[in-house]
């Protein structure tokens, strides 16, 4: 069984690679907190493990070190519309509005990782409420 | 998959006509991703609901979903029916991964492969994808939802078993019921395409998968495997 990451851990981990000499470091690899949550008993190593393994491999294959470090991640409004399906200008709107927090950097809007887990579970937990009458009918309808 | 490489999923209207199926795909993309459908699909699937249940326009318009874009070549799909022609047409418009539908076997194999979609029946794409804690969840809201008060997620998840057995199987442990027995026919096909369900490589045969997993998965997932605890 692999563990959940604690939720204050739930944040962006970045793989980073440098060369023994070279001193520069660049990302090898990026991963979303929905990526490593799976915590399934039933499966092997998840996707993002596997992903994570052959970045190493590759790294050190190469002579280069590798650090993992976790930070909180912090999406723009279009990212963050891409992964609800909606339309930017509906993140932007619910943000002005106060709905959704986010922070400014400089004149643009970044929505903590957090936050987007947040609002999407708020958003999702509608659509399952608003459906709970006609799957209850499907269900349970003939008793 | 990582960062901003994101996995999204077109529902077919058959999918969308099922409550149950419907609200357990849309709840579960918590799992990590992105569910979206067409004009074609929400209108042949509200054509289909009964006049008390909540429209697929309404909805969408609840959570301000816009609909996928339409895509106008559907007819270059020539070993698949002119409907299923035009879903897969909008799947590949919306940038999909999968086509979650109940009749895998209504897309033609090679119009799959230019499309660069997998057909998959949500009963295995919800075993496959959707995390524990995420059904969970769905189970509980979905729960306090219904008009009898005392519904549990535990009866709730029994019955899901009726149509959904392999999602029940995956998170049996979840709590100590016994399923309910379906009542539906097992389907003629549970996948189509190149895809794994569970890493996303594309595998260059169909054959190379099994029920819709590659061998590198497929081992990872056998109850042998040492990487299966």
């Amino acid at each position: 069984m692999y563990p959940s990451m604690p939720d204050a851990q739930m944040a962006m981990v970045y793989l980073r690679s440098s060369a023994y000499h070279g001193g520069m470091s660049h990302p090898l690899a990026t991963f979303d907190p929905d990526d490593i949550r799976d915590s399934s008993t039933d499966v092997g190593l998840p996707g993002w493990a596997k992903a994570l393994v052959d970045r190493v491999r590759e790294a050190a294959a190469s002579g280069q070190t590798v650090t993992v470090t976790a930070e909180e991640r912090m999406l723009t409004p279009e990212q963050m519309a891409r992964r609800l399906g909606v339309h930017r200008s509906t993140i932007t709107r619910k943000i002005l509005a106060g709905e959704i927090r986010a922070l400014k950097v400089g004149n643009r809007h970044r929505v903590p990782y957090s936050e987007f887990q947040r609002y999407r579970e708020h958003m999702l937990d509608r659509i399952a409420r608003a459906s709970a009458p006609d799957v209850e009918a499907e269900l349970f309808g003939d008793q | 998959m990582t960062s901003d490489d994101l996995l999204v999923v077109f529902l077919d209207a058959n999918v969308l006509a099922k409550p149950v199926t419907r609200t357990l795909v849309l709840r579960c993309a918590a799992s990590g991703y992105t569910v979206r459908w067409s004009r074609t699909a929400e209108e042949e699937a509200d054509r289909h609901l009964t006049g008390r249940q909540l429209s697929i326009a309404s909805l969408r318009a609840l959570v301000e979903i816009p609909l996928s874009p339409t895509a106008a070549d559907p007819e270059r799909f020539t070993g698949t029916s002119a409907d299923d022609g035009q879903i897969l047409a909008d799947a590949e418009a919306a940038g999909a991964t999968f086509v979650v539908t109940e009749d895998v076997d209504d897309f033609a194999e090679l119009d799959l492969r230019t499309a660069g979609v997998t057909a998959v029946n949500p009963d295995l794409f919800l075993a496959t994808r959707a995390d524990r804690d995420v059904y969970r969840r769905a189970l509980e809201v979905m729960v306090s939802g219904m008009a009898d008060p005392s519904r549990t997620p535990a009866e709730l998840h029994a019955a899901i078993a009726r149509q959904h057995p392999r999602l029940f199987q995956r998170h049996r442990e979840l709590f100590e019921v016994e399923p309910q027995a379906t009542g539906h026919r097992p389907p003629a096909a549970l996948y189509h395409g190149l895809t794994c369900l569970r890493c996303l490589t594309r595998q260059p045969l169909e054959a190379e998968l099994t029920n819709g997993l590659c061998p590198s998965c497929t081992a990872a997932t056998s109850p042998t495997s040492p990487a299966a605890d």
